[in-house]
């Protein structure tokens, strides 16, 4: 069902028309193609091309669960694009303003199903003699927080630039000189107008959900603020968690490292006395590092999108999901084309261009994950794992601190996934997760501690229990103390850069959800 | 025909030339100096001043987009929504402008124009160009390439006088 | 005539870009894709932003498509198959490409949002780079044709086409023709990661589909002119001229989106100082190199 049509009645000439809106679909994906990709869709496949901004899509594509913030975000981004327009939900929930023109399972199957229904609708029903203006609590012009979640730059123009009030009448020639004298000068003294831009939380270079707000000093960025995802699944509720729906709430925390997580809640389970459902502790290491490389593919797609570097944003998407699709005996095969893949990039003389010398972290206490271990620190949760240290485990380490550190080395590690994935299958079969025991398992009272290196760092996880309930969590995860760090990183940095840098880092805005 | 388009290209020129002051948007008033400029091309090339006219449109598109720029950058209220009156030294900008509009019709009231258009018909638009070459690096090479490196030298030297030394590499070489 | 001929001929041209850049950005090949996307934006709505300024907003798109046909208009396709064959039309083209930094700057400005006047204003940065890459190649092909008639630049390259007798202008004017049709890598005025599209970023349904229209214009104009300028234009056996202007007018455009396929987006700082600390020194050798040939009688 087409909510939002377009107004008008098209014949003959206008039916082709219609059947061009139906066939070309520009999807703008909420949260973003990374939590798309992460979840095993293939976008292209169902013949869908991404939109840079709602204004040039016609397709609004919802994955997974969204958290409250993204959800109003959803409703803006509607808004802001061209009827005739469609909504497809791939998942559970979505805001109840949001008119959805389809629903199906979260799974490719259930992409190409529900884009074969939209494409039915729209060579139907894309114009109408009557249409519904489309409208919700969060759009009236009385809510601020429009135009912070807004993706597109909104008004943030000329029209800021409006300084009537200030000396009328009597302004002669030279008080221009008393009228900038108490703006904020630029680092070459030069007073200027200041626009503050949303970057986020859908934004083509950034990843889904992340939501940053630029002052822009001319083309260089004077202050950066972060909002962070707020999410509710780790609230614990007044009687406390079930371990089950706790085993849940930390899975859906991040859906681009699910695995991780969920190996997450159960050590932190298992330290509790809950039986073990791990596939042992050598088939963790064949989960977590198959996601650490699907991780990082990921993360060499969205930069490649970034940095508007096509070929790498493509392959390293097409490689991304045959990494997530291979049955883990096979994944070591993979193996030769990701060097090849490795050579092709670091090949590439633009690219080292392009990075070297931005975004600089000197080395320091509470850097975690590929961002400590590029400037040379060996953080790294897995060299305290028994099961890693038994299969000869050492950390990558990089030599410089700059994004260009940071490619290398998540390149260095898809490597090293690859190959002790390949050393665990030499030992044992794995088997994927256990699946869960019928009844809920008994806790011990008491306090737990469990800790897992995800593909951005380590990420520490801390249960109290009594009486067979969950009653407190705790959790700490790699991205929060990086993000605290993007002020002073990007600060008199070109807009382009920046936002190389924040790219650079990985954060996930999900694992800083608050 | 060639009236015409003479007569067609002077009026633009002079609707632009109106407009730049008429409007309180920087970057409107920019354009609109920089199609007045264009339109005087385009009345060189009516004239059959082909490289001219050429040039003309050619070099004002840059200048004009860099003009731009600095106004957007040095002005207040760049948009001119504000509604701040961006006039000033109307009496002395009347006269100016009233002297030159005198100076200018005296100029073609006292051109024998019947002498001049006797005198000689436009070259084809290749021989201009040539005889123009041969000027350019013939008897006014010197003019130009003083001209040329005067510019050079005032741009580096503008250059050096804006670039600020940081403070840290001032004392070192100090 | 010829006027007809030549407009077709830009669009089966902007046509096959068109085909040519969603193949490489989907990886499927699927030949009506740019008309459905044509007419998929027709269809649109088209609405103008909150406070524009409506003037420049509407005019951009159009002065756009306008630059990129009049720098078309000076190239031949065949001995007489050209729209006005200007004894100035070396230097006209660069009078018409000149305009594309007008009609980006009005569709940076115009809108009045904050990408896309980033974007606007990030192209003049990248004029201030290019440009002189763009004329001083020319004026080295000017040199050895001893004339700015575009046909006689086409006639001086019989021997040896300009690509061969003076490379280095040939790889400049190459790279400056990407800037000017902002081609990754020198996609920053309308960079999808930095700016959500920028100068584009506002523009929705017809306007939009000018819009684009006219950059992929821009793009075969560019590639007919690196072919007159240096890839001897018709010239070339068995065949008749004007299919050998189609051929190489097609392989420079298909090179130019390759190039850009292949590479990331070059930052400003290192495109201004690649341009004007190894641009145009680069450039003049070459216009002294191509002077010392033609005085050499080579």
């Amino acid at each position: 069902m087409i909510h939002v049509a377009r107004q008008g009645r098209w014949q003959g000439m206008g039916r082709l028309l219609l059947r061009a809106t139906a066939r070309d679909l520009r999807a703008l994906v909420v949260p973003g193609p990374d939590v798309a990709a992460a979840s095993g869709l293939e976008l292209a496949a169902a013949g869908l091309r991404l939109a840079a901004t709602p204004r040039h899509a016609n397709l609004l594509l919802l994955v997974g669960e969204l958290p409250g913030t993204l959800g109003d975000a959803a409703l803006v981004l509607y808004a802001q694009m061209m009827r005739p327009r469609v909504c497809l939900l791939l998942g559970s929930a979505a805001p109840a303003a949001l008119p959805i023109s389809a629903r199906a399972e979260l799974s490719q199957t259930g992409l190409l199903e529900g884009v074969e229904r939209l494409r039915e609708c729209l060579s139907t029903q894309a114009y109408q003699k009557r249409v519904d203006t489309f409208s919700a609590p969060i759009l009236s012009p009385s809510d601020s927080s429009q135009e912070e979640n807004s993706d597109a730059a909104g008004d943030s123009g000329h029209h800021q630039m409006e300084h009537g009030d200030e000396g009328d009448g009597g302004m002669s020639f030279m008080s221009m000189v008393k009228v900038t004298k108490d703006l904020p000068r630029s680092p070459d003294g030069l007073p200027m107008d200041r626009i503050e831009v949303p970057f986020g939380p859908v934004f083509p270079g950034l990843p889904g959900g992340l939501s940053l707000t630029f002052t822009l000093d001319g083309d260089s960025v004077a202050q950066v603020k972060s909002e962070t995802l707020r999410t509710t699944c780790l609230r614990t509720p007044q009687a406390g968690f079930l371990p089950d729906a706790l085993l849940q709430a930390v899975c859906a925390l991040d859906p681009l490292t699910p695995v991780s997580y969920r190996l997450l809640a159960l050590r932190a389970l298992t330290a509790l006395g809950a039986p073990a459902q791990t596939p042992g502790a050598h088939g963790d290491v064949a989960l977590l590092e198959r996601e650490r490389t699907v991780s990082h593919l990921g993360w060499l797609a969205l930069l490649g999108r970034q940095i508007g570097f096509a070929w790498l944003q493509r392959r390293a998407l097409r490689l991304q999901l045959a990494c997530l699709r291979s049955e883990m005996a096979d994944f070591p095969t993979l193996g030769k084309t990701l060097r090849r893949f490795d050579k092709q990039v670091r090949r590439n003389p633009l690219l080292r261009a392009r990075l070297s010398g931005l975004g600089v972290i000197a080395p320091q206490a509470g850097l975690r994950g590929p961002v400590a271990r590029a400037c040379g620190l060996s953080t790294d949760a897995r060299t305290g794992d028994p099961a890693y240290l038994d299969l000869a485990f050492e950390p990558r380490r990089g030599e410089g601190s700059d994004a260009l550190q940071r490619l290398y080395l998540r390149l260095d590690e898809l490597h090293q996934s690859v190959a002790l994935v390949a050393a665990v299958l030499s030992r044992q079969r794995p088997v994927e997760h256990v699946s869960p025991a019928g009844r809920q398992p008994e806790l011990s009272d008491g306090e737990a501690m469990a800790s897992v290196e995800t593909p951005r760092g380590e990420a520490r996880l801390q249960l109290m229990s009594s009486g067979g309930r969950i009653t407190a969590v705790e959790i700490d995860t790699p991205s929060r103390a990086l993000l605290g760090q993007l002020p002073s990183l990007l600060r008199q940095q070109e807009l382009g850069d920046a936002l190389t840098c924040v790219c650079s880092l990985d954060l996930s805005p999900w694992d800083s959800a608050t | 025909m060639q009236t015409f388009f003479i007569g067609f290209f002077g009026l633009a020129a002079i609707v632009f030339a109106v407009a730049v002051f008429r409007t309180s948007s920087m970057m409107r008033s920019a354009l609109a100096l920089l199609f007045s400029q264009t339109a005087l091309g385009a009345l060189f090339l009516a004239l059959q001043a082909e490289f001219l006219g050429v040039l003309q449109i050619m070099m004002m598109a840059t200048e004009m987009s860099i003009m731009a720029i600095f106004m957007v950058m040095f002005m207040m209220d760049p948009g001119g929504l504000g509604g701040m009156d961006m006039s000033h030294q109307k009496r002395l900008s009347m006269i100016a402008g009233l002297g030159a509009v005198m100076l200018v019709s005296a100029i073609a009231a006292y051109t024998r124009w019947q002498e001049l258009a006797s005198l000689s018909q436009a070259a084809a638009a290749d021989e201009q160009i040539r005889h123009l070459g041969r000027e350019l690096l013939g008897r006014s090479m010197l003019v130009f390439e003083t001209a040329g490196i005067t510019i050079l030298t005032a741009m580096i030297a503008t250059t050096a006088v804006a670039v600020k030394v940081p403070a840290e590499n001032a004392s070192h070489e100090s | 005539m010829s006027v007809l001929i030549i407009v077709l001929g830009l669009l089966a041209g902007a046509y096959a870009v068109a085909l040519l850049e969603d193949r490489l950005t989907r990886g499927s090949f699927a030949p009506a894709a740019p008309l459905l996307a044509a007419a998929a934006l027709l269809a649109r709505e088209s609405i103008v932003t909150r406070k524009p300024d409506r003037l420049l907003f509407e005019t951009a798109p159009v002065l756009l498509l306008i630059a990129a046909l009049l720098a078309a208009a000076v190239l031949p396709l065949s001995p007489t198959l050209i729209v006005a064959d200007l004894a100035t039309g070396g230097l006209f083209i660069n009078a018409a490409l000149a305009y594309v930094l007008v009609a980006l700057l009005m569709a940076g400005w115009g809108p009045d949002g904050a990408y896309a006047m980033v974007g606007g204003w990030r192209f003049l940065g990248q004029v201030i780079a290019y440009s002189m890459l763009i004329v001083m190649p020319i004026t080295a092909v000017a040199i050895r044709a001893e004339s700015l008639l575009t046909t006689a630049i086409v006639g001086s390259q019989e021997g040896w086409w300009n690509m061969f007798y003076q490379p280095l202008g040939f790889l400049l004017f190459f790279i400056a023709s990407l800037a000017v049709c902002f081609l990754p890598p020198f996609d920053r005025p309308s960079a999808e990661g930095e700016l959500a599209a920028g100068v584009e970023a506002e523009y929705t349904g017809a306007r939009l589909a000018i819009l684009r229209l006219g950059r992929m214009v821009l793009v075969v104009s560019l590639a007919a002119a690196t072919s007159v300028f240096f890839l001897g234009g018709w010239l070339g056996p068995w065949l008749p001229p004007w299919v050998w202007s189609a051929l190489k007018v097609l392989a420079v455009a298909a090179l130019m989106l390759l190039a850009g396929y292949y590479l990331p987006r070059v930052r400003e700082e290192h495109l201004l100082a690649w341009c004007w600390k190894l641009g145009i020194p680069l450039a003049l050798l070459n216009i002294f190199i191509v002077g010392v040939m033609v005085l050499a009688g080579l």
